[in-house]
This record gives C-alpha cells, structure tokens and sequence, in this order.
C-alpha cells in the first residue's frame, strides 16, 4: 500500500473547513490513505508591547481573512460565523483524538467543524464535544475525566510532532515529508501524485 | 476607462510577488485589463515579526515559504534563491514609478530584470546606483533618477504605501479588481471568477 498522506490540522482553522472536501476527494482519487493528525495551531494574539504598526497591520490582515474566508465559504454554498475572541480548540482536539480510535473521525470532523462554524459549538465545551463524539458513533462517558488526566500530555505530543515535522499552519498536507500547505496547495499536491 | 484597470501591489524582495507577475499580467491581457503596478515595500517586522524574536513557528513558515516558492518556480524554470538578509527593497520599488513614467515598455522590462536579478542574488534593491543601473538597461533615460529618487518618487511611494493601508492591503503580492482585495498568487483564480462575472467570460 502507499505511504499516507498525513493532513494537520485544527478545528479552528476555517481553511481547514474549507479545504475538507478537496482533502477527502485527494486520497480517494490517489488510493492514498488520510492520516489525519489534529494539533493545536498556536495563533497567539500580538504582545502587549506591540507597536501601533503592528497591531494596524494584524488588523488589516484579520479584515482580509474575514472577507476571504467568507468568499471561499459563498463558492461552497456556505455560511461562515467566525469568533470574536481567540478560541481553545484543545478539548475539540482530544475528541478528535478519540475518535480517530474508534474510527469515525470524518464524522466528528464534520459535525464538529459544521457546528463550530454555524456558531452552535464552542471548542473548549468539553460537554458539547462529548455530543458530538456520541453523535458520531464514539460515546465516550469518561471523555471529561479523560481530557483532564491525559488532554496536556497528548497535546504536547501532537505539538512536538507538527514541530518536527515542520507544520506551522492548517491545514498542512504532508507527503512523503514535502509540506503543502492549505487548501490552495492541493492542486500542487494532486500533480504530485498524478490525479 | 478606469474601471478597467487591476491595480497590483507588488515589492521587489517577495518571492510570491515574483511568482505572481506573470500569471498577473497573463490575467489581465485575457480580459483586456490594464494592469498597474503599484510598488509596496514590505515593512518586514511588522509583517512576520523581529527577525531577531521570530517564534519557532514563524521561523517554521519563512523555511516553509522559500521551500514552497523554489518548488514553484521549478514548475516554471524560474530561478530563485532565497535573498541571504533582508534588503530595503524601497530604491528599487520607487524604480518601479521612475520607469512607469517612461512608459510601459520600459516598466515592463525593468520589472522583469529586478525581480530576476534579485532572485539570483544579483541585484542590490537597496543600491540606488545599482538601480539606475537596471533602469538605464530597461531603456530609461537615467538623468533624472536621483532627483526622483529624493524627491517626487520618494513622496509618490509613500503616498502608496498610505494609500495601501487605507484600503486594507497588508502584504504583496495583493491585487485590487473594484475594491476588492485578492492577496497571493494563489487567489488569482479567485480574482478571475470575479472578472468573469463582472465582465464576462473573454472571447
């Protein structure tokens, strides 16, 4: 069998989102397997100590990617709700992990990126994760209990394999140990592999 | 007839801006656009951070960047090499209106050397000599570069740069069809769906 085609990413990534589709139809048209590997995108904000043309230029680039991932969304026939406020996906993110074990992650990734991005779900909900891992065929009673006793450590291994791997963005593909990075890249990455 | 003009900002020591000039211009001679080259230097720290505090992450993305751009300028067989500092790429940009006003054959040439000379790492965009160089290679009557440089290009720039912030633009290369913004390369097809819906699908 072909190597997998490894595909980080994070619930809170709306490009993720976006390129979800693209990613699916990818591995089925190369017979590649998805090895989908969730990590938490640190999109810290600026610093205090931040000048004014720096928070001028976050500003401007914050607008932009409104209006861009709006965009993208309309050509899906999509709406977007985009947060306010910076979000702790770390709980989503330990879901993710459990459902991959129990093998119904497509599921809980659309029901969780569908409901975040409709504004139904908060990411650091872990109540509202649980839902979603039983909505998704994972029922998972001590998910909770879970997520205090393990979720630090699974997600610094998460963060420490992106790092080695290179990943600074969501969502990035990796083939082969070559990074491509969003969903613009998939035509790139199709060539690639002759699909 | 202005609202057939795509504006694009664009700044020397960007190697997506290189990547983007020629599919740009590809674009708008598709739909009988003409194309304005705004230049935009980029204030680097502000835009991905002190290049002495950069986080691990970022120094990730730059790594990523000049991988991903050799890629795709292999695709092309463009030559790239990634610059060894961060220039001020500002004599060069304001270059870029000295040989606008020359007109657009001039403007055409100069832009294609610069940035393929940058690219191969000969080229000094911060060299107001080395750019009178690339000028006078393009065509340009070179005697007024200095004064130009110091005085109304240098006001010409700025006013530019001002105007760019205004209207939302934060990085090169970014194209401009009816107020709207389209940022990299790689929103061209983007930009293209919007032309074609504004002005039809070319013949």
């Amino acid at each position: 069998m072909s190597a997998a085609i490894e595909v980080w990413l994070d619930f809170k990534s709306p490009y993720a989102w976006l390129a979800l589709e693209g990613i699916r139809a990818l591995g089925r048209d190369s017979g590649r397997p998805l090895s989908w590997r969730p990590f938490c995108l640190d999109v810290a904000p600026l610093p205090a100590t931040a000048d004014a043309v720096a928070r001028a230029h976050e500003a401007r680039k914050l607008r932009y990617l409104a209006d861009d991932v709006a965009r993208l969304a309309a050509r899906q026939g999509k709406r977007v709700v985009l947060p306010e406020k910076p979000v702790d996906s770390r709980p989503a993110l330990l879901g993710g992990f459990r459902a991959l074990e129990a093998g119904c992650f497509d599921a809980y990734a659309d029901l969780v990126f569908d409901a975040f991005f409709a504004g139904r779900l908060r990411l650091d909900d872990v109540a509202a994760i649980a839902d979603c891992l039983a909505g998704s065929g994972a029922p998972d009673p001590g998910f909770a209990d879970h997520v205090r006793r393990h979720g630090p450590a699974l997600l610094a291994a998460a963060e420490e394999a992106a790092e080695a791997a290179g990943v600074f963005g969501s969502p990035t593909l990796v083939l082969d140990g070559e990074l491509f990075w969003g969903g613009d890249r998939l035509e790139m990455l199709r060539r690639r592999l002759s699909v | 007839m202005p609202d057939r003009v795509l504006e694009a900002y664009s700044d020397y020591k960007s190697p997506y801006a290189f990547l983007a000039k020629d599919p740009a211009r590809d674009l708008a001679r598709e739909f009988g656009l003409r194309l304005n080259w705004l230049p935009l230097t980029l204030d680097i720290p502000s835009y991905l951070d002190h290049h002495e505090a950069r986080s691990a992450r970022n120094w990730r993305k730059v790594k990523y960047a000049y991988m991903d751009c050799r890629r795709m300028a292999n695709e092309r067989g463009l030559v790239l090499y990634g610059p060894k500092t961060i220039f001020d790429s500002r004599p060069a940009n304001i270059g870029l209106l000295y040989a606008a006003s020359q007109g657009e054959a001039v403007e055409n040439r100069y832009h294609d050397r610069v940035f393929e000379r940058f690219f191969r790492r000969d080229f000094d965009p911060s060299d107001a000599e080395a750019v009178a160089g690339a000028l006078a290679d393009a065509g340009a009557d070179v005697t007024g570069w200095p004064g130009f440089l110091a005085g109304e290009g240098n006001s010409a720039h700025a006013a530019i740069v001002a105007d760019a912030q205004r209207r939302g633009v934060f990085g090169v290369p970014t194209f401009v069809w009816r107020d709207e913004l389209f940022f990299g390369g790689d929103r061209l097809f983007l930009l293209r769906e919007r032309l074609v819906a504004d002005l039809g699908a070319p013949a």
